[in-house]
């Protein structure tokens, strides 16, 4: 069953991605807050579901206790949706992914939880990664870039600005990522941050909390997009900004239970980890995003690096 | 400094002519050409959330704590102690909340400010501002003054869709392209590019 939920969490959340890129036209200044409405309204509804049939007992207390965390999650998400109208997906995807490692360094130098050797590997391998993804992005001349967004749908130009913002996301999430596992933590870390985050949380509450956060989020993005900017949803446009959103919170569902079967959790993660190299498979066929072989080779090294750290992860 | 000649008209070769107004400079701020305004216009809403966050979270723990008026009195607590209370406590949370929204209007309160001193030296707006470019020096002339300089003191020209920047020491120029009336960008471009670097 591990095997299936996997493959699950990873097809609907590299289908989350590739959804939320289709959603988010460089012409739509709103996109990202459209995003986040869409997300926020799925996510609300599965809260319903967990608190009303699922039996999870939620409090202010509980939403109030997790929001550093989920704050940090729905920062660097916006903050994600808003990048993807400037830059290709399989660029950005493998850069937001990335973010395991950070949080690796953040827990090492916060709650000395010492990574072995090939967790270090991993970190080193996303970082490099990264760095060289970032460096033949702004190298690449234009005649070159040009010629192989001959057959992409959508024209990109070369921009520091476009990187910052996967940029962003990594490290935002990556704070996120670590506030989650002190919230979350079983026992005390022994640092100032028991007193910093003095509630503990357990990890479905803590779930129902960030969603309830996330709607929110949507229905503050709701009030400005339709109230403040008077603009008008359409089914065409806002379609794929939807189904990304329900790709999102399903992956969020099947990942749950899959790394919930312990005996099998570093292959679930594993594999769930190594979506955004499914990510960019997807931007290959359907939005027709060629890269030269030094991006697909600099992604290659921070997809293996953010796989290493999903197994160790779990 | 070495005082240079103005341009005259009938020396110009490239003249551009425009004029500054307030709905003008806020576009301009709002739509920045550096790359560094643009990461701080990015940054700067970001550091304001995260700032009120961090205030409103800080004075969520200390409602939490025990810490009451009498106990603040208390005898047995030192000096030092209720200094660090109040610090810690109460001015560093109130201190992000401040920093957090400022991080918000900063830039207006910035643009506001210049305007004002703006209308004080150069009287109500418009405030016309005429570039011209001669063979070996350059002349901005604005109101009733104006400073000429030779081409070495640009430090670097570039391009956008809708300006031609100038960088001179620590500042960047715009010179929208509708406002050439004498001469083309493109012309200009390639005028400029055969005496200062031409930045991508």
């Amino acid at each position: 069953m591990w095997f299936v939920l996997s493959l699950i969490a990873l097809l609907c959340w590299s289908g989350s991605d590739m959804f939320s890129k289709i959603g988010s036209k460089p012409s739509d200044k709103l996109s990202h807050w459209k995003m986040v409405m869409a997300v926020g309204l799925v996510m609300g509804i599965h809260a319903a579901y967990e608190v009303f049939i699922g039996g999870v007992e939620i409090t202010w207390d509980t939403i109030v206790a997790y929001l550093p965390a989920s704050f940090m999650y729905i920062l660097s998400m916006t903050l994600g949706y808003v990048g993807l109208r400037y830059i290709e997906l399989s660029v950005s995807s493998p850069i937001c992914n990335s973010s395991g490692g950070i949080a690796a360094v953040l827990c090492f130098l916060f709650l000395q939880e010492m990574p072995g050797l090939v967790q270090w590997i991993g970190v080193a391998a996303v970082t490099i990664g990264v760095v060289l993804l970032g460096v033949v992005e702004m190298n690449e001349s234009d005649d070159a870039r040009e010629l192989r967004q001959k057959n992409s749908k959508v024209k990109y130009e070369k921009s520091f600005i476009a990187l910052l913002f996967p940029i962003l996301y990594c490290i935002i999430d990556a704070l996120g990522t670590f506030f989650d596992s002190v919230i979350l933590r079983e026992e005390a870390t022994g640092t100032f941050l028991d007193t910093v985050f003095p509630t503990v949380l357990e990890e479905g509450p803590a779930n129902v909390a960030y969603e309830l956060t996330f709607l929110a989020c949507g229905i503050v993005a709701a009030i400005y997009v339709l109230g403040v900017k008077r603009d008008r949803l359409t089914v065409k446009a806002e379609g794929p900004k939807l189904l990304g959103g329900i790709f999102e919170t399903a992956g969020q569902f099947a990942y749950i239970y899959a790394l919930g079967d312990t005996a099998h959790a570093g292959f679930a993660a594993a594999i769930i980890a190594s979506y955004c190299a499914l990510s960019v498979v997807w931007s290959r066929i359907f939005l027709k995003e060629k890269l030269s072989w030094k991006h697909y080779g600099a992604i290659a090294l921070t997809v293996a690096g953010i796989v290493i750290l999903g197994i160790f992860d779990a | 400094m070495t005082q240079y000649q103005n341009v005259t008209p009938e020396e110009a070769r490239f003249t551009v002519r425009f004029a500054y107004t307030s709905d003008l400079l806020k576009d301009w701020q709002r739509h920045p050409v550096r790359t560094s305004r643009k990461v701080v216009r990015i940054i700067r809403p970001i550091m304001g959330v995260v700032l009120i966050l961090v205030g409103l979270w800080n004075l969520w723990l200390m409602g939490r704590r025990i810490c009451t008026i009498e106990q603040y009195l208390d005898f047995r607590f030192s000096f030092l102690d209720r200094v660090s209370y109040l610090g810690w406590e109460l001015l560093l949370p109130l201190l992000c909340l401040v920093v957090g929204v400022l991080e918000f209007f900063i830039d207006r309160i910035r643009l506001n400010r210049s305007l004002k001193r703006m209308q004080k030296e150069l009287g109500p707006e418009p405030w016309p501002v005429e570039y011209r470019f001669g063979a070996d020096r350059f002349t901005i002339s604005q109101a009733d003054t104006s400073t000429s300089m030779v081409y070495s003191r640009i430090a670097s020209v570039g391009e956008t869709k809708d300006f031609v920047l100038l960088r001179i020491a620590k500042n960047v120029f715009r010179l929208p392209k509708y406002a050439f009336v004498q001469g083309t960008p493109q012309e200009f471009m390639a005028f400029l590019g055969a005496k200062v670097p031409v930045k991508k």
